[in-house]
């Protein structure tokens, strides 16, 4: 119970101390903010009008607090690339499903091929397969993953037809093939890190077998697959959740690059459109919606941890 | 594993050191030699297939590919060397106060670095870019200081190490000053750590930079850089995608030959 308040007390702290970087982050854009949104040929009177209704009259703290009770309400103003016509939430909403799909499907295929992969690696330790292994996930991880999607879009989208680049079709209207354009996106999301992910769970497989509570199950005669299935993996698993929760940061990242790439209306998409045409409202409350959600996973994390592993408690 | 002068080295190690050497050399050359003007159109040869006259192609101006990739490879590497020293050297000094001194320092410096590193360092940059405006000196500025805390960790929790040491507990005896046993006692022993990471780093700035530049933030036109062909190539993946593949690979090539070799520095 103490560790939990204690993490929550943290997790208060950070999400705290994310939203002030945020805000000020963008406190300190050259130039009059007024002007920057209304244009040279504003008026007087009208950025006069506009300083009044934004509080930019106000002083630094009290913006902030303003801001902090509106973004805790879900209210982040209106979006100044649509003409003031757009609420920035809803913008943001239209925009979450394509990047949690991306995700949540890149997470999937993550865990799905790496950790057969790790084990084999692992099992098969300076084994042909494990080199080969080894010098492959070397490779994966270097490249880019945009630059996978653009040789994705190349192979199967150009060459092999399997799906129309640059096309997407929303879940609601059809969800077979809105599947068909984020599998895609989703293998060049994945596919780098499971590379990583392969790389890193080899070695924590490899560190627990060498420890001495291997070796007195093998003498109490079991099977090396049944040691590997009911004790390594066990603990094995423990390092490789966390490093998974970081890798989501990661994803997320990736998935601003590669929505880009196969033309997703995701967030990322929004995000990037939203710099080229200096819509800060709406950069502001993507950043602090994507930073939220790594932070609050990071916690959640935190708390899985002391259900599985007892020992962290004591730290 | 191979053997060379009674050290033995993995095939790995040596594999990446051929990787580098040869991606250095296609660097190198191009700082000196390029067989076409890289900037240079040509209406007639608009989007031409790897040939005799250009190696690797010509893009959608009729541009060299080839000359443009050891150009444009030069920019992103100047790009990420600039990256790596602005988060290294701070990164070094401020680990190194807080690792030997600790404290509220530490402790409020710690803090901040654990809620940076929540934000995706390509949200930053971002951030930093919709701030600051696009522009090469704006993410070498971005980044650099995005990379400080990923360095100041890293050489802080090898001073907490390394200040309990009898080395320096002896040097201390011996009545050296504070930063004497910083700089010239404790840092030149956090090698072993230090250099993977800085080899790492300029991976993930390479990364960053071709990441940024493809979404048309970083390097702008006509310079040439990897991210920005890349990010120029992608409309004619259909017509030359030779034009994508070529600085695509040399991506590849170099974060590879890095890694590699920083593997090897790890193990030894």
């Amino acid at each position: 119970m103490k560790y939990t308040i204690k993490k929550s007390i943290t997790l208060i702290i950070s999400l705290f101390i994310a939203s002030i970087l945020t805000f000020t982050a963008f406190q300190i854009i050259p130039g009059d903010s007024a002007l920057n949104a209304l244009g040279m040929d504003a008026t007087e009177e009208q950025l006069e009008a506009y300083r009044e209704e934004m509080g930019l009259n106000k002083s630094l703290s009290v913006r902030y607090a303003n801001w902090l009770k509106n973004a805790l309400k879900g209210d982040f103003g209106y979006s100044s690339q649509y003409q003031m016509q757009m609420k920035v939430s809803d913008l943001i909403m239209k925009r979450l499903t394509v990047t949690l799909w991306l995700a949540l499907l890149s997470f999937l295929l993550i865990v799905a091929i790496s950790i057969p992969l790790g084990i084999l690696s692992a099992r098969k330790k300076n084994g042909i397969l494990d080199s080969l292994i080894s010098l492959v996930t070397q490779i994966f991880m270097s490249i880019p993953s945009f630059f996978l999607g653009m040789i994705i879009t190349l192979i199967f989208g150009i060459i092999l037809k399997w799906f129309i680049p640059g096309g997407y079709i929303s879940p609601g209207e059809n969800f077979g093939k809105f599947f068909r354009f984020m599998i895609f996106p989703a293998i060049a999301v994945a596919i780098p890190k499971i590379a990583m992910m392969v790389k890193f769970l080899r070695s924590s497989l490899l560190r627990e077998i060498d420890l001495d509570y291997v070796r007195t199950a093998k003498s109490k005669g079991m099977t090396n697959i049944s040691i590997l299935f009911r004790h390594i993996l066990k603990n094995a698993l423990i390092p490789v959740i966390t490093f998974l929760a970081m890798m989501l940061a990661d994803i997320l990242a990736g998935t601003i690059l590669v929505e880009q790439v196969f033309n997703l209306p995701g967030l990322g998409r929004l995000l990037v459109s939203s710099i080229s045409n200096r819509d800060y409202a709406v950069v502001q409350a993507i950043v602090l919606y994507i930073v939220s959600v790594v932070i609050l996973i990071n916690f959640l994390v935190d708390l899985v941890y002391q259900w599985i592993d007892p020992r962290v408690k004591r730290d | 594993m191979v053997k060379f002068k009674g050290k033995t080295y993995h095939f790995n190690y040596i594999l990446g050191l051929l990787i580098t050497a040869f991606v250095l050399l296609i660097l190198l050359t191009g700082f000196f030699y390029t067989s076409y003007e890289p900037n240079k159109m040509n209406a007639a040869l608009k989007n031409s297939p790897p040939s005799l006259s250009h190696l690797l192609g010509t893009d959608n101006f009729g541009r060299d590919v080839l000359s443009r990739v050891m150009k444009g490879a030069g920019t992103t590497y100047i790009i990420a060397v600039a990256i790596v020293l602005i988060g290294a050297s701070f990164g070094t000094i401020l680990g190194a106060l807080t690792g030997y001194f600790g404290g509220w320092f530490d402790e409020i410096l710690m803090r901040l670095n654990d809620v940076l590193a929540s934000f995706p360092s390509i949200l930053l940059a971002l951030v930093f870019v919709s701030v600051f405006g696009p522009g090469t000196y704006n993410i070498v500025f971005a980044l650099g200081i995005i990379f400080i805390p990923s360095y100041a960790r890293v050489v802080r929790s090898e001073f907490i190490v390394l200040k309990e040491r009898d080395f320096v507990k002896n040097a201390k005896l011996m009545g050296a000053g504070k930063f004497r046993i910083m700089f010239i006692h404790i840092l030149p022993n956090t090698k072993k750590v230090l250099i993977p990471s800085l080899l790492i780093g300029f991976n993930n700035a390479v990364l960053a930079e071709a990441g940024l530049s493809y979404l048309g933030l970083g390097v702008q036109p006509p310079q040439a850089s990897l991210g920005r062909m890349l990010s120029e190539a992608q409309s004619y993946m259909l017509d030359s995608p030779w034009c994508a593949i070529a600085p695509g690979l040399m991506i590849i090539l170099t974060v590879l030959g890095f890694s590699l070799i920083s593997g090897g520095v790890e193990n030894e």
